[in-house]
């Protein structure tokens, strides 16, 4: 909806526009894009407006209506709530580390992940360095750096603690959350 | 995930003594030192290559300071030396590691370096003045470096009359003034906000790129970390990761 | 950049000039003060010279000290001993302003200055200082000089060729203005006192280690006691007893001169060195005992900083001590003296009024160190009156921290003055009675009166001074100084 506001466009369009503008997140599939079409028409958000022929088959404009606008400035305005179960792949993989071999292959395992860390990192902070990245690009870079610093301060902390463990392996596999 | 380093280029400036990049800029052996009876470095190893970007991390009280302070000649470590230039500078004399500081070397701290009663082109000539380098000769250098890191505007105003950003940008040019084959900082974005760091940052690595000086960064923070290429970990007193050299 | 060829010559003149003239408000008060003391030093001085370069040419002179050429060199050296408070004050006068201007120094240090290059800057600072002020004071004389060039009609002392004395009657001056100084003195009068001054800035930063960090200063928090105690105690017993047996020996043996003169010294450097130790002793004493505020903070104050407390005394002190002697020796010449024969009188009234430029000036100094000690304390002041101490209670502590030690130092100093003189003039005068023919010997009666109005004036002038100082304990006292440096 938030693509249809910047003005109306058809279905490909919608797929190529949102691909350039979150450039950072997963390609559209085209069924996405028209299911999601389908479902916007049926709440009354989207219309179709006209129908082009362009050398090709019909290619249906679809438009925002008012309700739509409203339903949009409403999302806009909502905040999103913090996830409660956070996805921590890293953790897994240390515990298993440890469960499968010892405390240095966990060890070996968080450093090894560390120094991938750093280098994406690395990575994003040249991206902001250069003067042609975009507006959005760096957004992205930002909130990508964010994320890599607070997972690199629990790889720091999670070294420690591995150092730190006395006890033996635990019985049950600790699944973080 | 891999990401190919991009190979930093020869100096841009001739006449710079830089040396050949990848050769041996400036180096620590051993080096251990001690507060009084607080052990800060207990037998750190570092080389520093010309051109290089190195980021120094560690929690606070690690000693990652007191390694700027040993490597940039301003301590003396009990044991150990530093080398620079084909001299051991950790042996020289108080009078001469003071010199290196107006000639070889830049420091930026993260606050308190400007000399509140001089003007900003003055505060940034200054190294160039006390290496005896005329008043006007000095001040055309000192504009020069505002440009480079847009405050020529302040050339006239003095620190107290400046934000914290505009302040280390000028700190900033002051240290680089001397072309310096290091340049020093100490966590130069701790006293700033996240996007005045990143404009200090991205300046200082532009610059430093430009004329082929070295630069090692002190910082807990990983963020400003990343704009180096090499890091070491110092933690303990001790360089953790192994990667000094 | 052609900067980079140029060779590390090291800051040229103009650059130190440069960065010796980098201050703010209290540095050019600093400058000020060393510029007015060092004029005030050049005209003291080249009174002094003048004295020493009267020819038989010049005069007469009514004054009986400048007439008779064997009291000249005492002039000279009386003149030079005040000068003494005058270099003590500037002395402590370099001192005003002085953190700030470490602080800048460190940041020059960390810049790239070698030591030398900072001792370069204060010297540099302080030499011009002291030289301009030199010039400008040996201007003032010269012009005051001609001014006040003027004769009256007067009897004088003459001493005629064979050597015996007598009296006449003619035009004389009250002071040597008429004397002509080689421009070689005067030049080396100024000489002296700017490379005195220059050198005494070099010492000075000696005590502080300005490192590229910080300020380290070597402050000495332990005084020497027993040393002053043993000097000052052992040097005027020795004035005593000199004293009560110079009756014995009927006049001023050699021997006994010298010997009076070095007790004196000793009880001049015990005084000095004593006055921390006075300070800190009653500190130790006080603190436990009292309970009121004011006396409790004056106390600690006095154990913790010693020096600071007496820095400034310490010229008090000295005032106390010559004027002391002064007074006896006054005594002791007016006993010789007929009643008649004003010539002593006027001149020691003369002395009488340099004794107190000499206690105004000893008065300034203790004006600068209180004044300095309560701005050094400014954030310690800033947050007691903040927690809620009165500011009354403030300003009595800081009274107390000075005129406590002071008092009993005074008297003692003066009492040991008073003894140095008996010392060296001896306590009684022989004298020959034309009406019974026969030798008598009267003992010379100590001026009581004088000593209690030396002492009760010293005492009186401290006292205003310190609470002029005051003024500087609204300032620091304000609530934006507990954001200030320590």
């Amino acid at each position: 909806m938030g693509l249809l506001a910047g003005g109306n466009r058809h279905g490909y369009d919608l797929k190529h526009e949102h691909d350039v503008t979150f450039a950072a997140a997963k390609p559209l599939a085209f069924g996405q894009v028209y299911a999601t079409i389908d479902r916007l028409v049926k709440k009354g958000h989207v219309e179709a407006v006209e129908v082009e022929r362009v050398d090709g088959p019909d290619r249906t404009v679809y438009c925002l209506t008012d309700a739509g606008r409203v339903e949009l400035e409403r999302w806009l305005s909502e905040v999103e709530s913090p996830v409660p179960h956070v996805a921590n792949p890293f953790a897994v993989k240390a515990t298993i580390a440890m469960l499968v071999g010892d405390r240095s292959d966990a060890t070996a395992y968080l450093a090894a992940q560390r120094a991938a860390h750093v280098e994406r990192m690395r990575h994003f902070t040249r991206l902001k360095t250069d003067p042609a990245t975009s507006l959005a690009e760096l957004l992205a870079a930002d909130y990508a750096i964010a994320h890599l610093d607070a997972d690199l301060a629990w790889l720091d902390l999670a070294l420690d603690r591995v150092a730190a463990f006395e006890v033996p392996r635990p019985a049950h596999p600790v699944v973080s959350t | 995930m891999n990401q190919v380093l991009p190979v930093p280029s020869e100096s841009a400036t001739p006449g710079l003594d830089t040396g050949p990049n990848g050769s041996v800029a400036l180096s620590a052996l051993s080096i251990v030192y001690s507060y009084g009876r607080n052990p800060a470095l207990r037998g750190v190893s570092v080389e520093l290559r010309h051109g290089e970007i190195l980021a120094v991390t560690g929690p606070s009280g690690s000693g990652k300071s007191t390694l700027m302070l040993c490597l940039a000649g301003i301590l003396v470590p009990d044991v150990g030396d530093v080398s620079f230039g084909g001299r051991i500078i950790s042996a020289e004399s108080e009078a001469e590691r003071s010199k290196l500081r107006r000639s070889q070397f830049g420091v930026l701290f993260q606050f308190g370096q400007l000399v509140p009663e001089l003007t900003a082109a003055e505060n940034v000539a200054l190294p160039l003045l006390l290496a005896g380098i005329k008043r006007g000769a000095a001040l055309s250098a000192a504009s020069t470096w505002l440009e480079r890191f847009c405050v020529a505007d302040l050339a006239g105003s003095r620190p107290p009359e400046m934000s914290g950003g505009q302040a280390q940008r000028v700190a900033a040019a002051r240290a680089m003034v001397t072309e310096p084959t290091v340049l020093f900082a100490d966590e130069p974005t701790g006293a700033l906000d996240a996007l005045s760091g990143e404009h200090l940052m991205t300046q200082i690595v532009r610059v430093a790129r430009e004329a082929g000086t070295s630069v090692v960064i002190i910082t807990h923070d990983a963020k400003i970390a990343a704009y180096a290429e090499r890091e070491i970990v110092v933690r303990d007193g001790m360089i953790e990761n192994g990667t000094g050299v | 950049m052609n900067t980079k060829q140029h060779p590390d010559t090291g800051p040229s003149f103009a650059s130190t000039l440069r960065l010796a003239a980098a201050g703010g408000r209290t540095d050019h008060v600093r400058i000020t003060l060393t510029t007015i003391g060092s004029a005030v030093a050049a005209v003291m001085l080249l009174t002094a010279v003048s004295v020493g370069f009267i020819t038989d040419n010049d005069g007469p002179y009514r004054l009986n000290l400048l007439a008779e050429p064997g009291l000249r060199p005492g002039v000279m050296t009386a003149i030079l001993l005040l000068t003494v408070p005058l270099v003590v004050f500037v002395g402590l006068c370099s001192r005003v302003g002085a953190p700030a201007r470490d602080r800048r120094l460190s940041m020059f240090r960390m810049a790239g200055a070698t030591p030398a290059d900072t001792t370069r800057i204060v010297a540099l600072e302080t030499g011009l200082a002291a030289t301009i002020g030199a010039i400008v004071g040996a201007g003032v004389f010269l012009i005051g000089r001609t001014l006040l060039d003027g004769t009256q009609l007067a009897n004088y002392r003459i001493v005629y060729a064979d050597g015996s004395t007598g009296n006449e009657q003619g035009q004389t001056h009250l002071l040597p203005v008429d004397v002509t100084i080689p421009l070689w003195a005067i030049a080396a009068t100024i000489a002296i006192i700017a490379i005195g001054a220059t050198v005494a800035s070099i010492v000075a930063l000696r005590k502080v280690r300005i490192s590229p960090f910080a300020v380290t200063r070597t402050v000495p928090t332990n005084p020497p006691t027993r040393t002053a105690a043993i000097l000052f105690l052992g040097g005027t017993t020795g004035l005593l007893v000199v004293g009560a047996s110079a009756a014995r020996f009927d006049g001023q043996l050699a021997p006994l001169v010298a010997l009076s003169f070095v007790l004196f010294v000793c009880c001049v450097v015990g005084l000095i060195m004593g006055s921390a130790s006075v300070a800190s002793a009653t500190g130790r004493f006080l603190a436990p005992r009292v309970s009121r505020p004011d006396l409790l903070i004056a106390a600690r104050r006095m154990i913790a900083a010693p020096f600071t407390s007496s820095r400034g005394s310490a010229s008090v002190l000295l005032v106390a001590l010559i004027g002391g002697a002064i007074q006896g020796t006054r005594a002791n010449f007016l006993a010789y003296t007929d009643p008649g024969d004003t010539f002593y009188a006027d001149t020691f009234a003369l002395i009488d009024s340099v004794l107190i430029i000499a206690i105004a000036l000893a008065a300034a100094s203790l004006l600068v160190t209180s004044a300095e000690s309560i701005v050094e304390r400014r954030r310690t002041l800033a947050v007691l009156a903040a927690g809620g101490t009165p500011r009354t209670v403030l300003a009595r502590a800081a009274i107390a921290e000075v005129l406590v030690p002071l008092i009993p130092a005074v008297l003692l100093a003066s009492t040991a003055g008073l003894l140095a003189s008996q010392a060296f003039f001896g306590t009684t005068v022989s004298g020959f009675d034309e009406t019974t023919n026969r030798q008598t010997i009267t003992p010379i009666h100590i001026p009581w009166d004088r000593l209690i109005i030396l002492n009760a004036g010293i005492t009186a002038t401290a006292l205003a001074i310190t609470s002029i100082s005051l003024i500087f304990l609204a300032r620091s006292t304000r609530p934006t100084e507990l954001r200030a440096a320590a």
